[in-house]
């Protein structure tokens, strides 16, 4: 089952149509359900827990089944299973949302340890600068991700200036703290183009959303788009 | 006051109680990067430590006398448990020595010599205690301090002389000389105590002596 | 700025490039410094964190019997022990202690706790004499500034500023060049040390099963301070307690690594008691005051994590957000994450809760603070707990600025009325949006572009593609 993320239902369709698109290539069968909406980030990063546990319930009635549950977001996996565990430590359904975490995966994790995806068909001459987004620290999304850019042919993966920092988006954070969140992105953006890549790719499309709007905003150029994106046109997809 | 310390523990027991408590943790035998390169001893092993941490090791006492000699104007401080040993090769070099640490003129002394009780080769570190230092303002007061060692005392890590600290109200640690990053973070040695930190292996013991 | 926002924000953007810039240097280097400590120790340095974090959480959980062996194990080493429950009991009874002994000057060596209580203020005003020995210490005492790094007092400082302080107090000629800069600083304090009555340092550890308390200092400012002057103070807080010397080894292996990337802080001295009979130099007397001043309460809260904290300031280092803002954005003693977390729970009074807990909305959550904290608090989830805390009791003052979620998790609850609002808003052109934004969305705009409005686009796509559903 395919979670498509609120940003994509809202801003990015051609990131979900990609998703939908890479998942197929790749063998599967996409079954999208109608009454999702949003994994309840927001609420849960601005301290709204009750709100948050109602969004998480309706998650467990939508994707009730046995099937993997994929989304094209490190952020919105990693509010399943990191945050939603946290925030039902003392709710008596603990072990249904337990269960929707334990199958949910992030995309690029998902083709790469779920499908066994070692090598990602197609080309694409392109030098690329990962963001890795801080959701994908030390899980194996990044790893995945890395991967998968490293098996695509025509691909060079180019290193950001200095070590991987936040982009300052952080949802509410943006809005309440505008000043410091800016300069962490306008230093964000300048660190990924120094090696002046063709593109940026992440498995997080609201960190390119921040980014993108603050190059944009800047006048800079910044040719972002999600890892989805980029696998689909490997396959000469549009 | 009394009363504090009946509301603290109150309120200590308070916080804790119906509370699972986590147990003690089995602690690594050897935990940080301890293990000497392969073919060195012990001592061999302290002392590439004890220069990597930017001390300066010394061979004998004559050298230690013509070393001295180049570091510094005055006179040499030497705790008296190891005068007996050195105070002839420092007094050929040229040096006044006194083995009573002069309080209130110590500018007088730019150099202290003390006998240190261990060395732990993980680090490069020396070991020193009361027990063992006769006036501890010195060994800190002082441009340069040189630690006499025992090559026998030479401990191979932090934990194994943790395991076994020496019963004394007061024992440090010392690794390489007084040094601060505080002014932008640009290193520069001799803040309070030496600037330059050496070490002198010899077995500066009477013999029969185990402790 | 805008008025509804966050002080921090306000105060970051306030912030001067240069002190910016000297800040982000300065922490971007001791996390690089950190990094290849940890990365040289292989695997068992990074196992070692799990042990570390288990060694001061056993500590904590049966603090009452730690902390009473402590004060048995001190006592019986000839230490006074004291107990101070509030800030105010700390300072009288140190005051009590200098008085009784007649001192009239003495110097201090870095505490945090000291300056939780404000120990040195509280001492000058009171005619003590009080020297801060260590040299960013002594920087920020001489010009009254404050602290902004809980490890690095001055990351915040150029040269030429301190080269400025020195002249105006007359330590020297105007002179920048750093090696200057510290012996200048060591002439001065020799004579401070030399003449002190007493000397007062906090501990970064006590062992229970041996009383010994632990100072760590590279400069060695401690080390001289308690062998020149006749008596010791040292004010501790209760939650430094560990069972055994033996844990020491797995602490002090980590907190040098993660404070300055050293294998082992230049002075590790382990303190217990009197000098010994026939010793002409170290205190001959010695007090330990240890200090609650709320963490009891803090034990037994949400928060108990937090007080495995051994005060390493790595989080600091790491955080995108104290970098940009610097320390003094954060207003208290403790900046970063830990202080984000830490602030708002040593606020004695509701009221300080309230007015410090915003400062757990400045974070983005990003998890750097947790991945190098050596004793593996998990700093993002304690944050979010305050934001918990906060919402639940509506402190408007902590979520200043903070956009309310209610609206948005209310649609995204009812998936009939989410369908609809993204099929209308897939008709509204970018533009407008950008012109009529209020609120939280206009102060987002004021510096980004909105992507394009595309409501519904994928769910069209779906059903056109013959996927199931949409």
């Amino acid at each position: 089952m395919l979670m498509a993320t609120c940003l994509c239902d809202t801003f990015f369709d051609d990131v979900a149509v990609s998703t939908v698109k890479v998942l197929r290539h790749a063998g599967c069968e996409v079954d999208f359900p109608r009454d999702q909406t949003c994994c309840g980030q927001p609420a849960y990063t601005a301290g709204d827990w009750p709100g948050f546990r109602r969004l998480v319930r309706r998650l467990v009635d939508v994707f009730a089944g046995d099937v993997p549950v994929v989304v094209p977001s490190g952020a919105c996996a990693a509010t399943l299973r990191h945050a939603a565990p946290q925030a039902f430590r003392d709710e008596p359904d603990l072990a249904a949302v337990e269960a929707l975490a334990g199958r949910t995966w992030e995309l690029c994790e998902f083709l790469v340890s779920g499908l066994g995806v070692r090598q990602w068909p197609g080309r694409l001459e392109a030098r690329v600068s990962l963001h890795p987004g801080c959701h994908n620290w030390n899980t194996p999304v990044l790893d995945a991700a890395r991967q998968l850019l490293d098996s695509v042919a025509g691909v060079e993966r180019v290193e950001a200036e200095g070590p991987a920092e936040c982009c300052g988006f952080g949802g509410v954070f943006s809005v309440a703290f505008p000043h410091v969140s800016g300069a962490m992105g306008r230093r964000r953006v300048a660190a990924l183009m120094t090696s002046s890549p063709d593109l940026v790719v992440s498995p997080d499309v609201s960190c390119l959303m921040h980014q993108k709007g603050l190059a944009r905003h800047d006048g800079k150029p910044f040719p972002a788009m999600h890892i989805a994106q980029l696998l689909n046109r490997a396959l000469g997809e549009s | 006051m009394a009363d504090d310390r009946a509301t603290i523990f109150a309120g200590v027991r308070h916080a804790l109680d119906g509370r699972a408590r986590a147990p003690r943790p089995s602690l690594p035998e050897q935990p940080a990067t301890g293990r000497p390169a392969p073919g060195r001893t012990g001592g061999e092993a302290f002392l590439d430590s004890f220069r990597k941490a930017g001390g300066v090791v010394l061979d004998d006492g004559p050298s230690l006398g013509r070393w001295l000699a180049e570091q510094g104007e005055g006179a040499v401080y030497c705790d008296p448990a190891i005068a007996s040993a050195l105070v002839k090769p420092l007094e050929a070099a040229g040096l006044p020595v006194c083995t009573l640490f002069p309080r209130d003129d110590p500018d007088r002394v730019f150099a202290a010599i003390t006998p240190a009780t261990a060395a732990i080769a993980e680090t490069g570190t020396l070991v020193l205690t009361d027990g063992e230092t006769r006036d501890r303002l010195a060994a800190v007061a002082t441009w340069v301090h040189v630690a006499v060692l025992d090559p026998g005392d030479v401990l191979p890590g932090l934990a194994a002389s943790l395991a076994a600290l020496p019963d004394d109200p007061n024992v440090v640690y010392v690794t390489g000389p007084s040094q601060t990053a505080d002014v932008e973070g640009i290193l520069i040695r001799g803040v309070h105590g030496p600037g330059v930190q050496a070490c002198l292996p010899l077995a500066w013991r009477p013999e029969g002596d185990e402790s | 700025m805008s008025r509804s926002g966050q002080p921090l924000d306000a105060f970051a953007a306030g912030l001067s490039e240069d002190v910016r810039a000297t800040v982000a240097d300065g922490a971007a280097a001791t996390d690089a410094a950190r990094r290849r400590a940890m990365e040289t120790g292989g695997d068992s340095l990074a196992d070692l964190r799990d042990t570390a974090a288990a060694i001061r959480q056993h500590a904590l959980d049966h603090l009452d019997t730690y902390l009473a062996q402590a004060e048995a194990s001190l006592t019986r080493s000839g230490a006074r022990v004291h107990f101070a429950a509030t800030a105010a009991s700390a300072r009288e009874q140190v005051t009590r202690i200098l008085q009784e002994a007649g001192v009239r000057r003495l110097v201090k060596s870095k505490s945090m706790v000291a300056e939780e209580i404000g120990l040195a203020e509280h001492l000058t005003a009171a005619g003590t004499e009080v020297v801060e020995s260590d040299l960013g210490e002594l920087v920020v005492q001489l010009d009254g500034d404050r602290p902004s790094h809980i490890v690095k007092p001055i990351i915040h400082r150029r040269r030429d500023e301190i080269a400025s302080t020195f002249r105006d107090h007359g330590l020297g000629d105007y002179d920048p060049d750093p090696e200057s800069l510290t012996r200048r600083a060591r002439a001065h304090l020799r004579r401070k040390f030399l003449a002190a009555d007493a000397s007062i340092s906090g501990a970064n550890f006590v062992s229970a099963e041996s009383g010994r308390l632990v100072v760590v200092t590279n400069e060695g400012n401690n080390r001289f301070g308690a062998a020149a002057a006749p008596l010791h103070i040292a004010v501790v807080g209760i939650e430094k307690v560990v069972a055994t010397d033996r844990d020491l080894s797995v602490l002090l292996a980590l907190l040098a690594r993660s404070a300055t990337g050293q294998a082992i802080t230049a002075y590790t001295e382990f303190m217990r008691g009197p000098r010994p009979p026939g010793r002409s130099s170290g205190p001959a007397a010695f007090h330990v005051v240890f200090y609650d001043g709320g963490r009891s309460r803090i034990l037994g809260s949400e928060w108990r994590e937090i007080l495995r904290c051994i005060r390493c300031g790595a989080c600091m280092n790491a955080c995108p957000v104290y970098r940009e803002a610097s320390g003094h954005a954060y207003g208290g003693v403790y900046p970063g994450p830990v202080g984000a977390v830490l602030e708002p729970l040593l606020a004695a009074d509701p009221d300080g809760y309230a007015e410090r807990a915003g400062l757990a909305y400045a974070s983005t959550l990003c998890g750097a603070c947790g991945d190098v904290c050596p004793v593996k608090i998990p700093l993002p989830d304690l944050l979010v707990r305050h934001r918990v805390e906060a919402t639940a009791r509506h402190l408007d003052r902590a979520r200043a600025g903070v956009p309310g979620t209610a609206a948005f998790s209310a649609v995204a609850a009812r998936p009939g009325l989410w369908r609809l609002m993204l099929s209308l808003s897939g008709r509204l052109p970018a533009a407008w949006v950008e012109r009529f934004a209020v609120g939280p969305l206009r102060r987002w705009l004021a510096q980004r572009t909105l992507p394009r409005l595309r409501g519904g686009a994928f769910r069209r796509w779906l059903r056109g593609s013959g996927g199931k559903d949409g």
